[in-house]
């Protein structure tokens, strides 16, 4: 996704019409949210095969709610099983806590600006150089929400995992 | 495009001087205003020049009930930490190549930092060396922005050495089981033991913690206490 949102970024930024740099600069924001949305919407199905079909705007409550409070239970358990030394369980806790905290806040703003450039034509993309501006969020910025979707939703892959959950 | 609402809500933040909101605008698909803030201005505690998660949601219900206006409150990525990692990539790719192809600066708060990297090649940071040398790089130039590493976080790390409830589940599923079948089982599955004796260790471990038993004809199998404290998948 991020390859095609690249592509209609370059697209966007070499047309000398504004009105076909808004089309193709629009298009280049969704496919920018979808390379993030997909990596966490494939995370979740492999955290727990009844959370794949979680609707976009549900996914960052979902992971602020049942996943980390799952991560800390179980954690917490097996401390007090002493198969996890305390420093282990309070590492994995905070770990799951900070790339949560990422990902539902990278979701919930990417999401928002895919809804503009989705079904807002009356709000204008602007142009600085080669980057394209959307309700203050950069082409920039964009670019690197699949890398940081990926980063995050590893994290917590990684964690569950580690603490046997699935 | 500064409309009613917006203004409202604008002059309500001047009436209670509150800075830390960057920009208010309608919102485009709802009747709601959206209060934009950065990242940067966010902290776990308020502070004179910081709000916190707990006070924002204080401040949509208290518009909410002096104006009757629904507000949406919007987090962007700060500027600072933008360029931040922007520069610390840059570096990274510089002085590692081959090894850091991206990464990423989580909350910065405190002027404390946690730093990830994704998709660095594993080979590249086997060596006690190379993690240290990576590091030393990180701070150095955290430094220059007088802000401390707190941890650097790789992106595979330790992923593949079994923990003791990974060793624990597979015993309940091949119970009763051998030793040297049990580590049959995770070489086939790509798990990395660390020494020969390693697992032999970690399972007398759990054997003292009374999680598995070890039968007289040598095999393990799983203790109800064992089976206890492995989670439920189902949710």
């Amino acid at each position: 996704m991020k390859i095609v949102g690249d592509h209609l970024t370059g697209v966007a930024a070499s047309r000398p019409n504004p009105m076909e740099c808004d089309l193709f600069g629009r298009s280049a924001f969704n496919r920018y949210y979808y390379g993030a949305y997909l990596i966490a919407r494939d995370m979740l199905a492999q955290l727990d095969r009844a959370w794949a079909r979680t609707s976009h705007s549900d996914i960052p409550d979902l992971l602020e709610g049942a996943v980390i409070n799952k991560i800390r239970k179980e954690a917490k358990n097996q401390e007090q099983a002493g198969l996890l030394s305390k420093a282990a369980s309070s590492g994995h806790r905070k770990s799951a806590a900070i790339a949560v905290a990422q990902l539902s806040q990278l979701l919930r703003s990417a999401y928002g600006v895919r809804i503009v450039a989705d079904y807002e034509p009356d709000a204008p993309i602007s142009r600085n150089g080669h980057i394209l501006i959307l309700v203050d969020h950069s082409t920039d910025e964009a670019k690197r929400w699949q890398g940081r979707a990926t980063q995050a939703a590893g994290t917590i892959l990684n964690i569950w995992r580690q603490l046997g959950i699935s | 495009m500064e409309s009613l609402k917006t203004k409202k809500v604008l002059d309500y933040l001047a009436e209670k001087r509150i800075a830390f909101v960057a920009a208010v605008r309608q919102s485009p698909n709802s009747d709601a205003v959206l209060l934009i803030v950065h990242e940067d201005s966010i902290s776990e505690i308020a502070t004179a020049e910081k709000t916190s998660r707990r006070q924002l949601t204080y401040l949509k219900n208290s518009i909410a009930r002096e104006l009757g206006l629904i507000v949406e409150i919007h987090i962007s990525r700060g500027k600072v930490q933008e360029d931040l990692e922007a520069g610390l990539t840059a570096l990274l790719k510089h002085r590692f190549p081959d090894v850091v192809q991206d990464c990423f600066i989580s909350s910065f708060e405190n002027g404390l930092a946690d730093v990830w990297f994704g998709g660095v090649s594993k080979e590249a940071v086997t060596t006690d060396k190379s993690r240290r040398d990576l590091k030393e790089a990180v701070s150095e130039y955290l430094k220059l922005f007088s802000a401390k590493l707190r941890q650097l976080h790789f992106a595979d790390d330790e992923a593949k050495v079994p923990t003791p409830i990974t060793i624990l589940k597979t015993i309940k599923v091949l119970a009763p089981v051998h030793l040297h079948e049990l580590e049959a089982n995770f070489r086939a599955a790509n798990a990395i033991l660390p020494s020969a004796s390693w697992l032999r260790g970690k399972l007398d471990l759990l054997r003292k913690q009374g999680l598995i038993l070890w039968r007289q004809d040598g095999q393990y199998v799983i203790t109800s206490s064992g089976l206890g404290i492995i989670p439920h998948s189902k949710t």
